[in-house]
């Protein structure tokens, strides 16, 4: 049988990079086939070419042996393939229906759109791959998670046999990870192909069927699960061995920094979402919050930050008190703030990388004087912390949605780190970064550590949080059940009080 | 030797692969590393690399040694010798062939203008061919490759522009099969002179077209020494030369600068200028080369050298353009050329109304089909030459009184002759401060709809501070009259952003409100026996401003000619709004807010002041187009002061894409399309003034809808990186 997908000899070049370079990747039918590689490796950039969102330079594409040109999404949903960004592509005030329909609109009697017609479709497609999902909600009401089903949904309803999913898992709880795997495998059962970007290497030893490994925009090795280990997959990726254990010493706590009491707040919809949450961090100390997502983690870190209003309890840093008060009166107290949803809250997509590089300390000299920008300083600034955090882009100047996912995040790090800080909030601070970069910023957050800053470190990664943390406080329902001495706790032991299970 | 082993500086070297012998690259690279180390007293360090997966363990090794500088080839491991790079920090790298992709202080990379050796190698080539078929081998399109293989087409077609470059890659720079493979290929397309740039693959193409009589041309080294063994092998006569890299010279120089701490990291690129390439001596071909030709590539060398002559070869090796027109083409011209695409259709459209609504046209059609074009083309001809003559006036009459004036010095008929073009920058005027209001608005995210109502209110102070202060010099009353306007279009705009800030009140509702206040505001102020009316008149008019508070005309003396500063303080505030929205903190904050808000929260912007600051600033525009018509134009205040610049506003704001600039260009285009349509209007054309409104929505509708030029002019998009999907909704917060 010949493979339902070929890729030969693909190459794109960007003004300054060469994204793809040759590349060659083979989907047989009905099969899972990894794309792995560094932030900026030139995945996404590889799947939008065969989404058709970009033309390559050079390059063949085969489906089924027939050589295709692929010059537009709708060329690409014409083929058969179908493709779920790294970032969503819903809109948020449409309801499931209406964002599946998009593009593909079911008419009655020629002229109204028909929803009920799409909604039904959408029945049996989530009857059929366990996607469960309410077509009549609206999408900003649904979590992540469930938006992606959506987007799944989406392709399906075009009826894509050749799904590509960049980075799906990425903003995953691991409990969605497991009904998200479960989907693949109904998928696969039923003779689609995909292909499945991530740089979660225990995911894709368990879910694919092939390994393509990118490593600056050309092929670095292809292999099996079977036929490698996580190990010599994180170093075909990076080119070096990559060190997995964070490596840190014991920590020394000196005085608190961060002091929370009884903190209330609500959500965005009214609810409680922190019932009377108190802790504290010291100087030069880890605590880490582990979780499921959705149990007040957000709301909290935005009540630090001064995003969210504070009901009752107080917060205090260094001292001062700063309930309630001005997000920028908090970051001047030496607070830095590694955002959750980094496109939403931590950049300006459509500004140059070096204004976002400076985006919170713009008004400060150097880089602003009576109120007038100095962009030299900027731009050399941005230029240091770009080569200090390893930021590739082939400029500071052009927008930072151009940059891969990865350097996004990269781009809010070196900014957050790179000023003088006493407390670090960091929220999943290494999502969609790939094994070497995690590995640096979690050594940035030790160094800082070290450095005697507090660090508050909120990540859905139960794995993240065992292993930087010096104390782990565990949320559920808007409450800290407990906080616990990291090296006298087991895995086993925290993922039983985040599932509500108190221990006694 | 007398001086301690171990006191003396390290260099070091690790060969990419392959020994120190090689030939070519880590050969050349010893050779530099060596005269270096002579030079200065340096103790040299060697690892030959056996196999590419201990070059990195190699590098590592003479790092950890104390190599203070380590040289290496970039082209094949470039990237994890930069990676290396951090983690040795006192360790310079230098690498040759390779430009660092992240510039870190401690790594250098040394480039090659290949294209000028090409180019030489090529302006060579052209003069000695006979055919006037030469041909190019090359392994991989890598960039060096590509550089030298366009600079040599381009040298052809300097000394030779009827001869033909064809060309073939071998996909290797090894394979030398398909080296010779492709030398028989280009020979049966009947090339006498072949250079080839492929490594061995290269050579023995080489080799091939020289053993059947070619002109050959080296690269890299002199290949006489080389691949034609110091012209012991056959068919080294008919090497002309080598289009040579110094790659020792160019260690040799790094290694110097390192050692006078001028080596920074970064590139470091060597070329004619500084003897980093050139080309190989003639060897056993001099002397069939003429010293005609010898002499022409002399001063083809040195008009390089100088930079004279450019080889129209990049850095990644693409073809560049030169000379003014080709550099204009290889500008953004889709930018340029939409906007002019869309003014044209909209006028095409517009003569096809022009045609449509007049009686005669009609008359002529019943008369006959071609007696009907006819009438249609000199109807629309009619028209549109009005329009032309009531924008710019007539340019015989303009030259005509240019003519006169030089002679005579009498500006009676120059002035008469540019009326019209002053008439057109005095209806910008308003325009452009009404736009700039709207495009500041829209950087914040903020729809301000209200220019109209600012303008009104703007115009009341502005005419109030004009009558009501009496005896001031103009140096103080007109200053204060013009802020006066700026402050009413303020405080009446900065409601609205008050409310948005306060209560999330959306400003299209409040600015569309405000609208009415204030026409309502002025019937009240200004009906007759209104506390500012004109006492004594019957018509709902303000009082006359004092003459201390006009904008003083360009032309005092002719009141026919109503252009006055006004305009200059139009283009003034253009570069403040400008300088505003990318100069300062304040326009930072703002336009920070307006592309993504919620970034903009978490990063301490007060994002309820950039909106009430915002808003305050774009009236204060709006408001100075009220205070321009009123102290440059009327004079006085009618009750019907509106004529629309708050609507058309928003359009200029589109148009100009909320930038300065663009608002500028589209201001000065609405200005010169309303004077001319105010002539088209008059006999002999006759034209309904509508008839330019429907071109002016044409032309929003077509710059609005660029896909609608496209497809009728067949304009492929310029694949932006950005057709994201939007998924913000309009209005959400
Ligand atoms: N539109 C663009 N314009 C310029 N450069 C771009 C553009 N899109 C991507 N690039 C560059 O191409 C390279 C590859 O990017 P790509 O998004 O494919 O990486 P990726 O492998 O998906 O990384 P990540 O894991 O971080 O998402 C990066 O260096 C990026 O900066
Ligand atoms: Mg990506």
């Amino acid at each position: 049988m010949p493979p339902v997908l070929e890729l030969r000899g693909i190459t794109k070049a960007f003004p300054g990079v060469l994204a793809n370079d040759h590349i060659d990747l083979t989907l047989e039918e009905g099969t899972v086939h990894a794309l792995l590689g560094e932030n900026g490796a030139g995945k996404s950039t590889l799947m939008n070419i065969l989404y058709g969102l970009y033309t390559p330079d050079e390059g063949e594409i085969y489906i089924r042996d027939q050589r295709v040109e692929i010059d537009g999404p709708n060329k690409a949903i014409s083929l058969g393939i179908g493709m779920v960004h790294q970032h969503f592509m819903l809109i948020p005030v449409f309801t499931v229906a209406e964002n599946v329909m998009l593009g593909v609109e079911s008419l009655r009697n020629g002229i109204f759109l028909d929803p009920s017609a799409a909604a039904s479709r959408i029945g049996e497609i989530s009857q059929m791959y366990g996607l469960r999902v309410n077509p009549n909600t609206y999408v900003k009401e649904l979590p992540v998670g469930i938006q992606q089903r959506v987007e799944i949904i989406k392709l399906l309803y075009r009826e894509a046999d050749i799904l590509i999913l960049d980075e799906p898992t990425a903003v995953l709880t691991p409990q969605e990870v497991e009904e998200f795997f479960k989907i693949i495998r109904s998928l696969v059962d039923r003779g689609k192909s995909l292909i499945f970007i991530t740089h979660k290497l225990n995911e894709v030893m368990e879910i694919a069927d092939d390994i393509t490994v990118l490593r600056g925009g050309r092929v670095a090795g292809v292999t099996k699960p079977s036929q490698t280990t996580q190990k010599e997959l994180a170093s075909m990726m990076v080119g070096r061995e990559v060190v997995l254990q964070v490596d840190k010493q014991p920590a020394e706590p000196g005085d608190v920094v961060l002091q929370v009491e009884n903190l209330e707040a609500v959500d965005d919809r009214g609810n409680a979402a922190l019932r009377g949450v108190s802790f504290e961090v010291r100087e030069g100390e880890v605590l880490g919050i582990a979780g499921v997502q959705g149990n007040g983690q957000t709301e909290l870190v935005q009540a630090l930050t001064g995003l969210r209003n504070i009901l009752a309890g107080s917060v205090h840093i260094a001292g001062a008190d700063l309930t309630n008060a001005s997000p920028r009166k908090i970051l001047q107290q030496g607070v830095a703030h590694v955002p959750e949803d980094r496109q939403q809250d931590g950049l300006v997509l459509s500004f140059p990388v070096s204004d976002n590089m400076v985006l919170n300390t713009y008004y400060k000299p150097p880089f602003a004087r009576y109120g007038s920008l100095n962009q030299k300083q900027i731009l050399a600034a941005a230029d240091e912390r770009a080569r200090e955090y390893d930021v590739r882009t082939p400029s500071l100047s052009i927008p930072v949605s151009n940059l891969s996912g990865g350097n996004q995040q990269k781009v809010i790090v070196a900014r957050e780190f790179s000023r003088p800080i006493s407390l670090l909030i960091a929220s999943q601070p290494t999502r969609g970064l790939d094994v070497g970069s995690i590995e640096y910023i979690h050594r940035r957050i030790i160094e800082k550590r070290d450095e005697g800053t507090a660090v508050l470190l909120v990540s859905s990664e139960l794995e993240e949080v065992m292993s930087l943390s010096d104390r782990i406080a565990v949320m559920f329902e808007g409450e800290i059940v407990d906080i616990l001495w990291a090296d006298e706790v087991t895995r086993e032991q925290v993922g039983l009080l985040m599932a509500g299970v108190k221990g006694d | 030797m007398t001086e301690d082993i171990s006191t003396k500086p390290q260099v070091g070297l690790v060969t990419d692969i392959g020994q120190i012998d090689d030939g070519t690259y880590n050969q050349y690279a010893y050779e530099g590393l060596l005269r270096a180390a002579d030079e200065f007293g340096l103790e040299s360090r060697v690892i030959e690399t056996a196999v590419l997966e201990e070059f990195e363990s190699n590098l590592i090794q003479l790092a950890k040694e104390g190599c203070k500088l380590l040289v290496t080839i970039g082209s094949r491991k470039g990237e994890d010798v930069e990676r290396l790079a951090a983690r040795f920090p006192d360790t310079h790298f230098i690498l040759v062939d390779y430009t660092p992709y992240a510039r870190a202080k401690n790594v250098t990379g040394l480039v090659f203008a290949e294209d000028q050796a090409g180019f030489m190698a090529g302006a060579l080539a052209g003069l000695m061919t006979a055919s006037g078929v030469v041909g190019f081998v090359g392994g991989v399109d890598v960039a060096p490759v590509l550089k030298y293989h366009h600079g040599f087409e381009h040298g052809v077609a300097h000394t030779n522009n009827r001869a033909r470059v064809v060309h073939a890659y071998t996909g290797s720079f090894t394979d030398q099969e398909k080296g010779e493979a492709a030398a028989h290929s280009l020979l049966d397309q009947g090339i006498d002179t072949l250079f080839a740039a492929g490594g061995p693959s290269g050579s023995a193409a080489l080799r091939t077209a020289a053993a059947q009589g070619a002109w050959v041309v080296g690269v890299d080294q002199d290949e006489w020494g080389t691949t034609f063994e110091n012209g012991s092998a056959p068919g080294s006569d008919h090497l002309l030369t080598s289009a040579v890299k110094r790659i020792d010279h160019a260690v040799y120089t790094a290694i110097r600068q390192a050692l006078e701490g001028k080596l920074t990291g970064g590139t470091l690129t060597f070329n004619l200028a500084n003897d980093g390439v050139e080309l190989a001596p003639y060897h056993d071909a001099d002397s069939a080369i003429s010293s005609e030709i010898q002499g022409k590539i002399l001063e083809i060398r040195k008009a390089l050298q100088t930079r004279e002559l450019d080889t129209r070869v990049g850095p990644d090796g693409q073809v560049t353009m030169q000379g003014f027109l080709p550099r204009i083409l290889s500008w953004n011209w889709q930018a340029v050329l939409l906007p002019f695409l869309a003014i044209f259709s909209a006028l095409v459209i517009g003569a096809i109304f022009i045609a449509a609504f007049d009686p005669e046209v009609w008359a002529a059609f019943s008369e006959g089909f071609f007696k009907g074009l006819g009438a249609s083309f000199s109807s629309i001809a009619q028209a549109y030459t009005s329009l032309f003559e009531g924008a710019f006036g007539r340019p015989s009459k303009i030259i005509e009184g240019f003519r006169i004036y030089a002679q005579t010095r009498d500006d009676v008929v120059l002035r008469a002759a540019i009326r019209p073009l002053t008439e057109s920058l005095r209806l910008s005027t308003p325009y452009i401060f009404a736009g700039l209001a709207v495009a500041l608005g829209f950087r914040c995210g903020l729809f301000n709809i209200g220019a109209e109502g600012q303008y009104f209110v703007g115009g009341l102070l502005a005419v109030f501070v004009g009558y009501s202060i009496k005896g001031f010099p103009l140096i103080i009353h007109l200053p204060l009259a013009i802020i006066g306007g700026m402050v009413g279009g303020a405080l009446w705009s900065a409601i609205a952003g008050w409310l948005k800030a306060k209560t999330g009140a959306h400003e299209v509702i409040n600015t569309i409100m405000l609208n009415y206040i204030a026409f309502r505001l002025a019937d009240y102020l200004l009906n007759v026996g209104g506390p500012m009316s004109r006492p004594g008149d019957f018509r709902p008019v303000s009082p006359e401003i004092e003459l201390s508070a006009y904008l003083p005309q360009f032309f005092p003396n002719d009141p026919s000619i109503r252009l006055n500063s006004g305009f200059i303080l139009a283009l003034i505030a253009v570069g403040v709004v400008y300088w505003f929205l990318f100069k300062t903190t304040l326009g930072f904050e703002i336009r920070t807010v307006g592309a993504n808000p919620h970034a903009a929260r978490t990063a301490g912007i007060n994002v309820s002041r950039s909106f009430v600051l915002a808003m305050a600033f774009s009236g204060a525009l709006a408001g100075l187009a009220g205070a321009h018509d009123i102290l440059g134009v009327l004079h006085f205040m009618p009750n019907a002061f509106s004529s629309g610049y708050g609507f058309d506003a928003i359009a200029l704001a589109l148009l100009g894409k909320s930038h300065p600039v663009g608002v500028l260009l589209a201001s000065l285009l609405f200005g010169f399309l309303r004077a001319g349509a105010q002539r088209m209007q008059a006999p002999p054309a006759s034209v309904p003034i509508d008839i330019i409104q429907i071109v002016q929505a044409l032309i929003i509708i077509f710059i609005a809808a660029p896909e609608v030029v496209r497809l009728i002019y067949r304009i492929r998009a310029a694949r932006a990186a950005d057709e994201a999907v939007f998924t913000r909704g309009w209005g959400s917060t």
